[in-house]
């Protein structure tokens, strides 16, 4: 069964997301900003990261460029979470390495279907 | 001595060096001086050559000793030196000539190169076939502006030239030039003119300088003092003009400015600027050349602070992220939730929930839509920096279609497609989505009950087109323009009351335009409305 690690800073949001993942069958772990995040990390095995982008203490591309910089979680799935308009936030994100975006407000369909499609691809 | 090598170099032990005279030290004025002044300022609201030639002859009579004055018209040569142009000379009291002296005009060369007065023992006669006329005991040759047109005075055996202050006098009257020429343009009383645009010049802010053909600052108001943290003490004379700009923009100026500014007048754009500290500053930068395009023998430049701009456009940026977040993070809870009772993973509903639970969706996405729009608004894209990725855009309306199928559905309308699998280019990915997302939006709102919408992907040319027609309502035809401005609604969604905020296609025409490609309608009410978005496949 894979593991999820859902990372936003509003509690409703990540019940959302563990709700709609776990009725698909998948384990979910909860934080509330990058650096429990990174902590969870460190004691747990996932198998994919949902991450916020704008969160308190340390935000989501911080935690990415923190996450990709382990040697062991290089190429550990991250989906961001981007509340902003524009596109560059999506750049950034590429940029320093995650794997796939979803663009706020979501629906927990299409975030399911992109979290199956990435776990499908990075199980090869 | 650059202008040794134009040619017509004098002979060394018959000419001094030209001087170039420093910044003058507390000028004052004097009979001779306020003649000179007068006789600039004449020169430079003169309109033609003859005018110029007047003033100068007028003034030369009034003027000690025996003076002498020709005219030249400032040019390039092939090799992009400057070159006068001899138009008119005339010795005062004798005949018209027709042309200079070698020596004397190498002498001219150097006071157009270097925008200077300058003096020199006059051993010989400046005129070339001149020779019942005694040779000049000195020679001092002051350029007189007026537009493109350079009059040049020399005096001999003047009493004037015992003062050795004279040249040092003479040199604000060359600096003032740009104001000169910016009285020129006012007409009437030319000395008034003169001291309120000079006043006006020291008073704005704003950088006000001034160069010569050569590039080199002959004028720094003390605007452009400030900006630049300099003192009034500093020399800023001889300065590079391109050594004002930051080195960052320093190529873009010589190399794409200037040009563009000597071959069309004037060239209006943002750049930036250095001061002497090594800081720099955003400005709006306005360079104009006076003269014809080969021959730009003045060069003003303008430029604004906009560093407080750019810092209302840092809060801007840092304002909608930080909104768009807070008005999204709630919506996403909303929608979220909603679909997981909709869809009834968590247990089945009774039709009237189903119906009151459909009831909150639309609403919900009523509230995402109005929220999207008004935040695409207040977002301005830096244009030129599009997030460029590939776009499959028949993934992207197919993603699109999907999203809007429930509304539709619930409508009893049908969506067909039709979309070219391979239609893929280089574009902002979001920017599309939005854009296309617009579109399908639109036709379902504006569409019938149990209507048809078709979208359609395809490749024309070198062009990717998106094809959005329904079979709803439609807009008038005299109205077909007019939906692409910003807050307008069409007449017949308004008496429909259907809701909007009058964002969606202005925002698909402002996604078009960045890309280079357009977006039309074409519709008449009550026939639906096809909507046609076209962007170029490489750029």
């Amino acid at each position: 069964m894979a593991t999820v690690l859902v990372v936003d800073d509003d509690r409703d949001i990540r019940e959302l997301v563990a709700m709609k993942l776990k009725l698909d069958g998948i384990e979910v772990l909860e934080a509330a900003n990058g650096r429990i995040a990174l902590d969870v990390l460190e004691q747990h095995h996932v198998d994919l990261v949902v991450l916020d982008l704008m969160m308190p203490v340390m935000d989501g591309i911080e935690a990415c460029r923190a996450i990709r910089e382990r040697e062991e979680w290089k190429n550990l799935p991250i989906i961001m979470l981007t509340a902003r308009a524009q596109s560059d936030d999506v750049e950034l994100g590429f940029g320093i390495g995650a794997t796939d975006y979803v663009a706020k407000p979501f629906s927990p369909r299409e975030l399911l279907s992109r979290v199956r499609g990435t776990l499908a691809r990075s199980a090869h | 001595m650059e202008w040794l090598n134009s040619g017509v170099a004098p002979a060394e032990d018959d000419w001094m060096e030209p001087a170039t005279i420093g910044a003058p030290a507390g000028a004052t004025g004097g009979a001779s001086l306020e003649e000179i002044s007068r006789l600039h300022v004449e020169c430079a609201m003169a309109r033609s050559v003859s005018d110029v030639w007047e003033a100068l002859l007028d003034a030369a009579r009034r003027l000690a000793g025996a003076p002498y004055g020709f005219i030249a018209e400032v040019g390039t040569d092939s090799r992009g030196e400057p070159e006068s142009r001899l138009l008119a000379t005339r010795w005062v009291g004798g005949k018209d000539l027709v042309s200079l002296h070698p020596d004397t005009e190498a002498a001219v060369r150097a006071v157009l190169r270097s925008g200077s007065v300058i003096s020199m023992p006059g051993t010989r006669d400046p005129l070339r076939d001149s020779k019942s006329i005694s040779p000049m005991s000195r020679l001092l040759v002051a350029p007189i502006v007026s537009g493109r047109f350079v009059g040049l005075v020399g005096l001999t055996g003047d009493p004037l030239l015992a003062d050795p202050g004279l040249p040092d006098m003479l040199h604000p009257l060359l600096a003032s030039g740009a104001a000169i020429i910016e009285a020129r343009g006012t007409g009437g009383n030319g000395r008034a003119d003169l001291e309120m645009a000079s006043s006006l010049i020291e008073s704005t802010p704003d950088l006000v300088a001034w160069a010569t053909c050569d590039e080199r600052l002959r004028y720094l108001n003390s605007g452009g003092r400030r900006l630049l943290g300099r003192t009034e003490d500093d020399a800023v004379d001889d300065l590079e003009l391109a050594s004002i700009i930051a080195e960052s923009h320093r190529v873009a100026f010589v190399e794409r400015v200037l040009p563009a500014a000597k071959s069309s007048g004037v060239w209006v754009g943002e750049s930036e600027i250095e001061t002497a500290a090594g800081k720099t500053i955003p400005v709006s930068l306005v360079v104009i050349a006076q003269g014809p395009a080969d021959s730009a023998p003045f060069i003003a430049v303008l430029a604004r602070d906009l560093s407080e701009r750019e810092e209302v456009d840092r809060l801007k940026d840092a304002f909608v992220s930080n909104v768009s977040h807070e008005l999204r993070t709630p919506l996403t809870s909303m929608i979220g939730f909603l679909e997981l009772i909709a869809d009834e993973s968590l247990g089945p509903l009774t039709s009237e929930q189903r119906t009151l639970v459909g009831a909150i969706e639309r609403n919900t996405e009523t509230l995402r839509i109005l929220i999207s729009e008004i935040l695409d608004v207040v977002t301005d894209w830096d244009q030129s920096q599009p997030g460029l990725a590939e776009v499959n855009l028949a993934a992207a309306a197919s993603f699109e279609v999907n999203r809007v199928a429930f509304d539709a559905r619930s409508r009893n309308i049908t969506i067909d497609t039709d979309l070219d699998a391979g239609c893929r280019l280089v574009a902002d990915k979001h920017a599309i989505h939005q854009a296309i997302a617009h579109l399908v939006q639109n036709a379902v709102k504006f569409g019938k009950d149990g209507g048809r919408i078709m979208v359609c992907v395809k490749t024309e040319a070198d062009h990717a087109v998106v094809e959005v027609t329904d079979d709803g309502i439609g807009v008038s035809e005299h109205e077909t323009e007019r939906v692409f401005d910003r807050f307008y609604r069409a007449e017949n969604a308004q008496r429909l009351e259907i809701r909007g905020t009058g964002l969606g296609l202005p925002y698909v025409k402002r996604v078009a335009e960045i890309h280079g490609g357009s977006v039309a309608i074409r519709s008449k009410i009550n026939e639906g409305a096809t909507v046609t978005l076209r962007l170029p496949k490489a750029r």
